[in-house]
């Protein structure tokens, strides 16, 4: 993300670049600020799931785990995995 | 190649070729089952007068012998042209059909299917009794806002049946949402609840979900289960449709008749089927697929389906002939990974394979006496090699696990650290098919389940590789810089302890990879 951001600044002319006026909205600066939004947005995108993830795994475990209920924690994990994780099909 | 006497048509192994002049939807039957439809305007190429048309890749799998292809115009029933083809060195009549025998048909995903068409007027029924109890339960159980939706509601608000060339009946709730996240909390939820209720349901993305209902004839029927949802001034369902469509067009929800019975629907049905299918939906077209914007399409797979990247890719090649090009001898790197194991005194310690594959080397670390736990996102691979593992002396069992996914990493990696005991952690290949997001998940897993000792072994390709020839052609794969992985591990407090590249230490097939050995350990 720290790199994505560095980008970001040249190309927007953070860095001094566009003290010319060069570098702002023309060329081959837009096509990469450009591509470099539209990563920020994608990866921006996929926080959704990934922070949807946490928070159900956090409120399915905090519980039984504040209880030091153990196999209600072992329960809530088999639960996790089994709600979300049913493969196509199985081996065994 | 076969000629005709009425339409001009060709037909053989590479696909069929027609007049130019040919428009609309064409079914192609053989021996009289329809199989599969095309549009030769859309999905054809060529010039001169003539589109050719390529075979479905998952159709030419079974093009081996004698049959007779007809080509019949979809809405006029007209049979364009029929002609005897023999594919191959066969000489058994073509067969399309599932392991027990019912015909299949490749649906719009592409996919080999059965569909309404072969189904009985007894199994339509209890299709419709299914999609009943399931709108009920998702409306009254789940508190969701569900409608008829995509083919089922094209069939009811054209004829008031289903449509023959679908092979699953689909409906959609109306989100309360209007943010991503809040959108896939509510999925969860509704899958918990559908599960609980003893529906067995399978998660298609962040989104959606299909709950799959046996049929008395043994097979079992899809219901799609669509989230959708408005969000800003564009309204979005699942797939990838996405649009301007007003709430009043689904709200209130009004009904349409489908197979005799009074099903939910949105308000303005037309508009609906307008939106999603364009202004041409009254005219019937079973070779129909979505042309989406790729834009609109990345968007959605960011949102609800960046865990099942690459699912598919593999759950196909396992099906595909290819599988059968995957050796079931153990790699070299398998070998020399248990001599190290076996030199640092766990010559039959607990080793998770991860990314098994077909179990090959699942297989081998069993049969020198370890434990092993097989994990593969899908497990279909593992069906290879299942004689195998079962007369190793070490046990395997075999778990999914999703890289992509962070609730599956974050469960089944919390599962292991807790056992007490030290395990190997193995992935051969692993990172030649992970994206960086797959790789994090990677780490945080080794990192987890190691935090009592052990040493996560890694073999992979290298950029050096990139050009090689493959001994599988085409796939989808990574070139981690093993710098990169270095880089990585130490970010996550990793050390790495051994590390080797170079060529003849993996060779499949004519294929000899340069790739990276590289050993960590997760504690001091």
């Amino acid at each position: 993300m720290n790199n994505l951001i560095a980008r970001l600044r040249r190309s927007s002319g953070d860095d001094g670049s566009d003290a010319h006026g060069r570098g702002h909205g023309h060329g081959p600066d837009l096509a990469a600020r450009v591509a470099a939004l539209e990563t920020a947005v994608e990866e921006n995108r996929r926080l959704n799931q990934r922070l949807a993830d946490v928070v159900d795994v956090v409120t399915e475990l905090l519980v039984p785990a504040l209880d030091r209920d153990d196999a209600k924690v072992a329960a809530a994990l088999a639960n996790l995995n089994k709600t979300l994780n049913e493969p196509d099909t199985s081996a065994d | 190649m076969a000629h005709g006497t009425d339409v001009d048509i060709r037909v053989d192994i590479d696909g069929i070729v027609v007049p130019a002049s040919l428009s609309g939807a064409i079914d192609v039957l053989l021996d009289g089952h329809r199989v599969w439809s095309f549009n030769p305007d859309r999905d054809g190429t060529g010039t001169n007068g003539r589109r050719t048309v390529a075979w479905p890749k998952v159709l030419r799998h079974h093009l081996n012998g004698v049959t007779e292809v007809s080509l019949v115009d979809h809405v006029s029933r007209d049979v364009l042209g029929t002609r005897t083809v023999r594919f191959g060195r066969g000489t058994e009549r073509v067969l399309v059909v599932d392991a027990e025998g019912h015909p299949l048909a490749v649906d719009k995903g592409g996919r080999l299917q059965r569909d309404f068409s072969n189904t009985e007027d007894s199994a339509r029924d209890e299709i419709m009794d299914a999609l009943e109890r399931v709108m009920q339960d998702l409306t009254e159980k789940c508190g969701l806002q569900t409608y008829l939706m995509y083919g089922c509601l094209l069939g009811a608000v054209r004829n008031g049946h289903m449509i023959g060339h679908d092979s699953d009946a689909d409906v959609a709730y109306l989100s309360a949402y209007t943010h991503p996240f809040d959108i896939i909390r509510e999925c969860t939820t509704a899958i918990r609840t559908m599960k609980s209720l003893g529906w067995k349901v399978v998660k298609m993305s962040g989104a959606n979900f299909k709950v799959w209902v046996p049929l008395p004839d043994g097979r079992r029927c899809g219901i799609d289960v669509f989230g959708s949802f408005h969000i800003g001034d564009s309204f979005y369902v699942t797939g990838s449709l996405t649009g301007t469509l007003d709430r009043s067009a689904l709200l209130p929800f009004g009904t349409v008749t489908l197979e005799g019975r009074e099903i939910t629907a949105p308000a303005r049905p037309e508009e609906v089927l307008a939106f999603t299918y364009g202004p041409q939906w009254r005219v019937p077209d079973p070779a129909f697929h979505f042309d989406h914007d790729p834009v609109d399409v990345a968007r959605m797979d960011a949102w609800f389906r960046a865990p099942r990247r690459r699912l598919r890719f593999w759950h196909d090649f396992y099906k595909s002939p290819d599988a059968a090009r995957v050796p079931t001898e153990p790699s070299a790197f398998a070998v020399w990974a248990h001599e190290r194991m076996a030199a640092a005194g766990e010559a039959e310690g607990h080793v998770l394979d991860v990314g098994a594959g077909n179990g090959r080397d699942a297989a081998y670390f069993a049969g020198r006496g370890h434990r092993v736990t097989a994990l593969d996102f899908t497990t279909l691979g593992l069906k290879q090699t299942k004689a195998l593992r079962e007369k190793a002396p070490g046990q395997v069992h075999v778990r999914s696990m999703n890289l992509e996914d962070l609730r599956s990493v974050l469960v089944t990696g919390a599962r292991f650290a807790h056992r007490a005991g030290v395990r190997q952690v193995y992935a051969r290949g692993l990172l030649d098919t992970l994206g960086p997001s797959g790789r994090d998940n990677l780490w945080r897993f080794a990192s987890m389940v190691q935090r009592r000792g052990g040493e996560t072994y890694l073999e992979f390709r290298t950029p050096r590789s990139r050009r090689d020839r493959k001994h599988f052609g085409v796939h989808q794969r990574t070139y981690v810089d093993p710098d990169t992985v270095a880089r990585e591990v130490a970010a996550y407090g990793g050390t790495v302890v051994h590390r080797e590249t170079g060529r003849d230490l993996a060779r499949l097939g004519s294929e000899n990879p340069h790739i990276a050995r590289i050993v960590v350990r997760w504690t001091p």
